[in-house]
C-alpha cells in the first residue's frame, strides 16, 4: 500500500488535531513548573534561579529526617553542616544516605546516564499539587541545592515516613520514589544477621508501614535446576523450585558447591529468571535493598531458610560506583606545579572561576577525570558547546570544550586552555588541547632531553602528545627577512612574522637572521594571556610539528606550535 | 517582537518566557500529538519540551534558530515519552467516524484503497519515533528538507534518505494491516 502525500497529510493532521487536550491548561502547568525550576547544569549560575519551592508547590509535610534512627555521630541532624557536604562519601550507603548536594552530583548533567540506578538520599519532598496533564505526572518536588527535580510515586510510597528516601533515577532525569529505609542499629545498612534477627518483630508490624531495608550481604544464585516435587511448581514463581534459586547470605558465609538446602543464615530472595548455567554459583557482594513483607510457606517457598523470604528491590551502588569524589581528591596535592604535578580538579575550578581572560587564554595542565555531558540540541559542530565536564566537590563542574569524538586520556595529565566564551552566554571553561607526555626524569622535559628525543618521536609521523619543556623563549622584534623567492605561505613559521625560539638557558646571542644552534622554532605572535618578554624563562607547553613545509630560521630541533607558558601556582593565584 | 521576547527569556525573564509558551504550546502539542498519537503522551511531551527549553534557553546561541531548536527538543521529548511508556502502547478505540475514508479515491498511478484512521494509526505507531517525526515535520508541518534538517540536527542528505526510508517503512507497516 502506498499512501499519496495528500492522504498522508490528512491522516497526520487528524492525529494532530484529535483529542481534547486543553493546550492553555498545559501552558499553565508549564509556567507553574517554570516558576519553581532553575536552569540546570553548569550554567545555573548565569541565570535567575527559581524561588523556593514554596512559591508554587504547597509546602507540606515531608521533612525527611534522614537517619533519625542512626546515631547522632553519623548524622547530626538537619540544618547542621556535616563533613559530607564537602567531603567524599566512602561511608555511603553503609553508614548514611546521600546529601542533596551529593545527589545533585550523582545526577550530574546527564541523569539519563544513570537511569535505573537506585540511590538513598536525605531529601525534603514537597507536594506537587499543580494540575498536570497526562499519565506521568510527578507527585513531589525536591530542591537539590538549586536543582529542582520532579519525583514520581509509582508505588504509592508513604512520604510522611521518617527515614531516607529510596529513589530510582529515570531516563528523563526525574526520580521515582520507591519508599523509605529504616536504618540498622549501626548505620544505614543492616548486616544480614541483624536483619534476620529483627525480621520476626518486623513482620508483626502492620503492612501499612512499608519500610525498606538495606542489607550488606552476598547475593547467591544457584546454577542448579531443581526438579519440582509433586505439589511444587504451582506456587509463586519468584520463590519456586526450578532455576535460578537465590538467597542473600552473610558476607563471611562458606558456601557448598551445590545446594540441597538453604545456606546457613540466609534469607531467601526471588529467583533470578535469566540466570545462566555456569560451573559455579553466581555470587555478588553489595548493599541490597529488600522489602521483608513477603508471606511464604513451605508450599510456595522452595529451599527457604527458617527466617523465610523477602522481596529484592535491587542493588544500591556504592559511593565509588557512583563516582562520588574519592578521599584522595580532597587531600592536599604534593609537589609544585607545574614541575612536579598537574593541577587538581579543585585547583582548576578555582583558577577557572577567577579567570578574567577577556578573549585571551591561559594554558594549564590538569589531572582529573572528565565525564561526558549532554550535547545540547543546537550544538552541531566541534567546540560549539562543552561536551565534557570535570566534576568538583563543592563547586560547579568545569565545562570542557572538545572535538567531536574526543576520548579522554585515561592516564596521566591533560593540557587545556582556559577560555572565555565568545558568545558571552557561558562562564569560562576549558578547551581541551591534548594528553601530556611526561619527561624521562619527571613531569617536565628539559630542552636537551626533548631535542634528543624529537628525531625518534618524529619518525612516528605524528605527535599525539604535547610536551612541557623548561627552556628560555627568545624572540626578535622584527619579521624575518624573506628570501628572494618567497616560499609558499606558511604563516606560523614563515618569514614576515616575528621569529621566536625555545633555546637552552643562557644562549647568548640570537641574530635575527641566524638560527640558533640548538633549539626549537616556535610561533612569534601570541595571544596568550601573559604578555611575553623578549627573553623569558619558563615552562612551556608545546606541540611539536612533524615536518613543517616552511620553517624559516629553523634550528635542528625543528618547529613546534606554542600552546602557552605554564604559570606557577602563585601566578595562578593559588597557594603554593 | 518574538526575537526580543526570546532574548529576555534567555536572560531569565519568566514573564517573557510565558508569552513564548503561550505562542508555541499549540504548535508543540500538535506536533507531539501527531507523532505520539495519544493525548496523554502528547501532554507529557509538550510539558517536557517547554520545561526543558526553559532550562536550556541560556545555551541558545542564535535566537533566530529558536523554532528549529524547540522542534528538536520536541522530537527528543517524544522519544523520551515513548521510552517511558511501560507495557503495551496505548491504542485509541475507534471513534464513530474513525473508519471513514479520509481521501477521495485516486484515479490512477497506483492502486488505492481507503486507509482507515485506526489502521493508519496502528501502522504509524509501529514506526520508530525518528521515522514518525520526519514524516510529521515534512508532510504535516510542511517543513522543507533544509528546515527538517535543522530540526533534527542532521545533514539535508540524511533527511532525504531518512524520509525515503520512513515512507517505505510506513508502506510496509500498512501492508501488515492488510492494505496491499
Amino acid at each position: 500500500m502506498t499512501l499519496d502525500d495528500r492522504s498522508l497529510r490528512e491522516h497526520l493532521d487528524r492525529r494532530a488535531e484529535a483529542g481534547a487536550s486543553d493546550v492553555e491548561g498545559i501552558a499553565d502547568v508549564v509556567m507553574a513548573r517554570v516558576a519553581v525550576t532553575g536552569r540546570g547544569g553548569w550554567w545555573r549560575g548565569l541565570s535567575v534561579r527559581g524561588p523556593s519551592l514554596g512559591a508554587a508547590a504547597t509546602a507540606i509535610m515531608v521533612v525527611v529526617v534522614a537517619l533519625a534512627v542512626v546515631s547522632p555521630g553519623i548524622w547530626p541532624g538537619p540544618g547542621t553542616s556535616t563533613p559530607s557536604e564537602t567531603a567524599p562519601a566512602p561511608d555511603y550507603p553503609g553508614l548514611r544516605a546521600l546529601t542533596v548536594k551529593e545527589l545533585d552530583a550523582v545526577l550530574g548533567s546527564d541523569p539519563a546516564a544513570r537511569a535505573g540506578e537506585i540511590v538513598i538520599a536525605s531529601v525534603t519532598l514537597e507536594a506537587f499539587d499543580l494540575r498536570c496533564y497526562g499519565t506521568d505526572c510527578p507527585r513531589y518536588l525536591a530542591n537539590l541545592d538549586g536543582r529542582i527535580v520532579s519525583i514520581h510515586d509509582p508505588g504509592e510510597a508513604a512520604p510522611e515516613l521518617p527515614g531516607a528516601s529510596v529513589l530510582r533515577i529515570r531516563s528523563d532525569g526525574d526520580l521515582d520514589l520507591l519508599g523509605h529505609v529504616r536504618a540498622g542499629p549501626d548505620g544505614l545498612a543492616w548486616t544480614l544477621p541483624q536483619l534476620t534477627a529483627e525480621l520476626p518483630e518486623i513482620r508483626t508490624a502492620d503492612r501499612a508501614v512499608p519500610y525498606l531495608y538495606l542489607v550488606d550481604a552476598v547475593h547467591v544464585v544457584t546454577d542448579q535446576a531443581y526438579r519440582c516435587r509433586f505439589g511444587m511448581g504451582e506456587g509463586e514463581p519468584d520463590f519456586d523450585c526450578g532455576t535460578g534459586v537465590a538467597w542473600l547470605v552473610p558476607n563471611d558465609a562458606s558456601l557448598p558447591s551445590s545446594f540441597t538446602s538453604a545456606p546457613t543464615g540466609s534469607l531467601r530472595v526471588p529467583n533470578v529468571s535469566d540466570v545462566r548455567y555456569r560451573m559455579y554459583a553466581l555470587q555478588q557482594h553489595g548493599y541490597w535493598l529488600v522489602d521483608p513483607f513477603v508471606a511464604q510457606d513451605e508450599a510456595t517457598c522452595f529451599l527457604c531458610p527458617p527466617v523465610g523470604a523477602v522481596d529484592l528491590i535491587g542493588r544500591v551502588p556504592t559511593g565509588d560506583e557512583l563516582e562520588l569524589m574519592p578521599p584522595e581528591a580532597t587531600a592536599p596535592p604534593v609537589g609544585d606545579y607545574p614541575t612536579d604535578r598537574a593541577l587538581t580538579a579543585a585547583e582548576a575550578a578555582e583558577v577557572v572561576a577567577g579567570f578574567t581572560g577577556d578573549g585571551r587564554y591561559l594554558a594549564v595542565v590538569i589531572e582529573a577525570d572528565m565525564v561526558p555531558i549532554d550535547r545540547f540540541p543546537e550544538c552541531l559542530g566541534d567546540y560549539a558547546c562543552p561536551t565534557w565536564e570535570i566534576r568538583v566537590v563543592g563547586s560547579e563542574p568545569i565545562p570542557v570544550w572538545a572535538t567531536a569524538g574526543f576520548v579522554p586520556n585515561p592516564d596521566g595529565p591533560d593540557a587545556f586552555t582556559i577560555v572565555s566564551d565568545s558568545g558571552g552566554s557561558y562562564e569560562h571553561g576549558l578547551s581541551y588541547v591534548g594528553p601530556v607526555m611526561a619527561g624521562p626524569d619527571g613531569f617536565v622535559w628539559t630542552l636537551p632531553q626533548l631535542l634528543s628525543d624529537l628525531p625518534s618521536l618524529r619518525t612516528d609521523g605524528d605527535f599525539p602528545y604535547v610536551y612541557m619543556v623548561e627552556a628560555e623563549r627568545v624572540s626578535t622584534p622584527n619579521p624575518a627577512p624573506c628570501p628572494s623567492i618567497a616560499p609558499e605561505p606558511e604563516p606560523t613559521f614563515d618569514c614576515r612574522t616575528d621569529l621566536a625560539w625555545l633555546v637552552p638557558e643562557g644562549t647568548s646571542v640570537i641574530d635575527e637572521v641566524t638560527r640558533p644552534e640548538a633549539g626549537i622554532r616556535v610561533p612569534g605572535a601570541t595571544y596568550m594571556l601573559d604578555s611575553l618578554e623578549r627573553r623569558q624563562s619558563g615552562h612551556w607547553l608545546i606541540d611539536p610539528v612533524p615536518t613543517p613545509s616552511v620553517c624559516i630560521a629553523c634550528p635542528p630541533g625543528g618547529a613546534a606550535a606554542m600552546i602557552g607558558r605554564l604559570p606557577s601556582l602563585a601566578e595562578l593565584g593559588l597557594t603554593p | 517582537m518574538e526575537r526580543e521576547l526570546i532574548e529576555q527569556a534567555r536572560r531569565g525573564d519568566r514573564v517573557a518566557y510565558e508569552q513564548i509558551v503561550r505562542r508555541k504550546v499549540e504548535t508543540v502539542y500538535r506536533t507531539a500529538r501527531a507523532i505520539l498519537g495519544n493525548d496523554a503522551d502528547a501532554d507529557d511531551a509538550t510539558q517536557e519540551t517547554l520545561i526543558r527549553a526553559w532550562r536550556r534557553l541560556s545555551s541558545l546561541r542564535d535566537v533566530d534558530r529558536f523554532d528549529a531548536w524547540l522542534g528538536l527538543i520536541t522530537v527528543n521529548a517524544c522519544r523520551m515519552a515513548l521510552r517511558r511508556r511501560r507495557g503495551p502502547s496505548l491504542v485509541a478505540l475507534p471513534a464513530d467516524d474513525a473508519t471513514h475514508e479520509l481521501s477521495e479515491p485516486q484515479t490512477g498511478g497506483f492502486e488505492h484503497r481507503a486507509v482507515t484512521a485506526d489502521a493508519f494509526d496502528r501502522a504509524f505507531d509501529r514506526l520508530p519515533v525518528e521515522q514518525r517525526a520526519i514524516l510529521v515535520l515534512h508532510h504535516r508541518d510542511e517543513l522543507s528538507i533544509a528546515e527538517v534538517a535543522a530540526r533534527l540536527g542532521v545533514p539535508e542528505g540524511t533527511v532525504k534518505s531518512r524520509l525515503s526510508g520512513a515512507r517505505a517503512a510506513l508502506d510496509r507497516s500498512l501492508a501488515r494491516e492488510g492494505l496491499r
